[in-house]
């Protein structure tokens, strides 16, 4: 009985997912490189009774429903289908921090994290105190390429930069430390550096001297990557192939902000708060119907 | 619901203490040698209702997955040692750090702790101090009879004394950090090494990156007016935001009760 009641229960469900996702985007409104998040609905059928061949002149006393060709439509809900990843780029504003880099382009960054390479656009690095250049979380962040300024030229006949064995590994290296091939890649600024300068290209100088190239790599459909917190994209599985970015640019002493926009997330409150009311609304009409069949129907 | 609720209040959490920070650095547009701070703000975690790429079906796939985030926390709060704007001042013994260093000085209580805050007077006994008494290290002792010091770029610290004689006091060393951002802020515009910090690097001005002494000059604070301004703006309206965000929980919860007569 009341299976329409269900319906609504589902409706509300859904928009209470909506709503979720709204206050966790308006959370992160001033999150650097945060990238907002929507809901996908679905509707979904619960009991597909009557077949389309069968729909066919009725041989039995009309009955309403033979007008509408319900096919368990009146019986379906919604389900979430997924949340949506919005990887449009968030505007870029000037912080003048030699260690603030923005990718200004679909690409990301390389990081090692305890759990394997993970993927960030969340730029704002930092020194260790051992000279690494890390997130503020203590990532190291990886370079294209092995080694530092020696290794690197001669490593370069080698490896190719940015793809092949070190970034497909990281979704499946399960991990306490860093792989050995991993740990070549950190960049380690020397303790008595003058001021680092980053190139478009994403090359480290001091002074005149290359210490390293950070590795900024794109995914052509970076869909399946998922969310960790911090700023940081996992890859499960290696299901997206990271290829080297061509067209990103690495912009010294600027952070990419957050790409919510408030207006919208508002928009998207509203209605979601009204059409929970709604729901709300036919749940109550449900209770009503329900408690009239009870109790009123074998009153003369 | 209830996650919405918690999601915007990490989110007003969060911009809160923006604005503590903010008020902070424009409290301080005036301090000498302060440096303004940051703070970063990361997502929280995720919590993955269905998984992206779950196989729905024999060769079939969900593209995307189902994750809900819980909020954002302040990430890292951190000073930005960028430079100050000059002051000229013409008091001999006001020094300024052009470039990357910090003037070690011996506080009262014996430890060690860095500054750039070179407003320098002389103590009784004519040792270069700090205004909390502070010694400069290493110690540079000043005759009573010098009639002016100088100072050079490099730190070479130079007293004249009567009869256009002129003798050498000392040379200022600088310090510096592998790791700047990570020194602790004591107050008074000391700083203290940290585990974070690396170990001090102690060198001569001018020397492997580090800066010049400017005499007759200090260093203002680096805390840059419109730019606090705009940012109390976007904090104080992504505060209100959250608070929208908060009521509309309330108010769905609200609803949900109403269901029930």
């Amino acid at each position: 009985m009341a299976t329409g009641m269900w319906t609504a229960v589902s409706g509300a469900i859904s928009q209470q997912h909506a709503i979720d996702a709204v206050a966790n985007n308006l959370a992160n409104v001033d999150t650097p490189a945060f990238k907002k998040e929507a809901a996908v609905f679905q509707e979904y059928l619960a009991r597909n009774h009557g077949d389309v061949a069968t729909v066919d002149i009725p041989r039995k006393p009309i009955q309403d429903k033979d007008f509408y060709p319900l096919d368990g439509r009146d019986k379906s809900f919604v389900v979430t289908d997924g949340t949506r990843i919005d990887f449009q780029q968030g505007p870029l504003s000037p912080t003048q921090s030699p260690l603030d880099v923005a990718l200004d382009g679909p690409g990301f960054l390389e990081v090692s994290t305890p759990s394997g390479v993970r993927y960030t656009r969340h730029g704002s690095l930092k020194l260790a105190m051992d000279g690494r250049l890390v997130t503020s979380e203590g990532y190291p962040v990886l370079a294209a390429q092995p080694g530092g300024l020696a290794a690197a030229q001669s490593a370069a006949s080698t490896v190719q930069p940015g793809q092949g064995g070190p970034t497909t590994q990281g979704g499946v290296a399960a991990g306490q430390g860093a792989a050995p091939e991993i740990a070549a890649r950190f960049i380690t600024v020397p303790p008595d550096a003058g001021r680092l300068s980053i190139t478009e290209a994403g090359d480290i100088y001091i002074g005149p001297d290359s210490i390293g190239k950070l590795a900024v790599v794109r995914f052509d459909d970076p869909k399946p990557l998922r969310k960790v917190g911090q700023g940081l994209f996992d890859n499960p599985g290696g299901q997206a192939q990271p290829v080297v970015a061509a067209g990103t640019r690495v912009l010294q002493g600027v952070l990419e902000k957050s790409n919510v926009n408030p207006i919208e997330e508002m928009n998207r409150m509203i209605r979601a708060n009204r059409m929970f009311e709604q729901d709300m609304k036919a749940i109550r009409t449900w209770s009503d119907l329900m408690g009239r069949e009870a109790n009123d129907l074998g009153k003369l | 619901m209830i996650r919405a609720l918690t999601s915007a209040a990490t989110g007003m959490e969060a911009q809160s203490a923006n604005i503590e920070r903010i008020s902070n650095d424009l409290a301080n547009v005036n301090t000498d040698g302060y440096k303004r701070s940051r703070t970063e703000f990361k997502d929280l975690m995720y919590q993955t209702v269905t998984e992206p790429g779950g196989a729905t079906g024999a060769g079939s796939q969900t593209p995307v997955g189902i994750q809900k985030g819980s909020g954002v926390r302040v990430g890292a709060s951190y000073k930005i040692f960028e430079q100050g704007p000059a002051k000229m001042t013409y008091h001999p013994y006001d020094m300024m750090i052009e470039g990357r260093g910090f003037f070690p000085v011996q506080l009262p209580n014996g430890e060690v702790g860095y500054t750039r805050v070179g407003a320098f007077h002389l103590d009784p006994q004519g040792r270069v101090t700090t205004s909390e008494g502070g010694l400069l290290l290493p110690q540079i002792q000043v005759p009573p009879n010098a009639t002016s010091i100088t100072v050079s770029p490099n730190g070479e610290v130079k007293a004249t004394l009567p009869g256009n004689a002129e003798a050498v006091l000392g040379q200022i060393q600088l310090v510096t950090f592998q790791n700047e951002q990570g020194l602790g802020a004591s107050g008074n515009g000391l700083y203290r090494p940290t585990s974070g910090s690396g170990a001090p690097l102690q060198g001569i001005p001018g020397e492997n990156g580090l800066g010049t002494i400017l005499q007759n000059a200090l260093e203002s604070s680096n805390v840059n007016v419109p730019n606090s301004m705009v940012e109390m703006i976007s904090t104080q309206r992504a505060f209100e935001m959250n608070s929208k965000v908060m009521g509309v929980a309330d108010q769905m919860w609200g609803a949900v009760n109403a269901v029930k007569q």
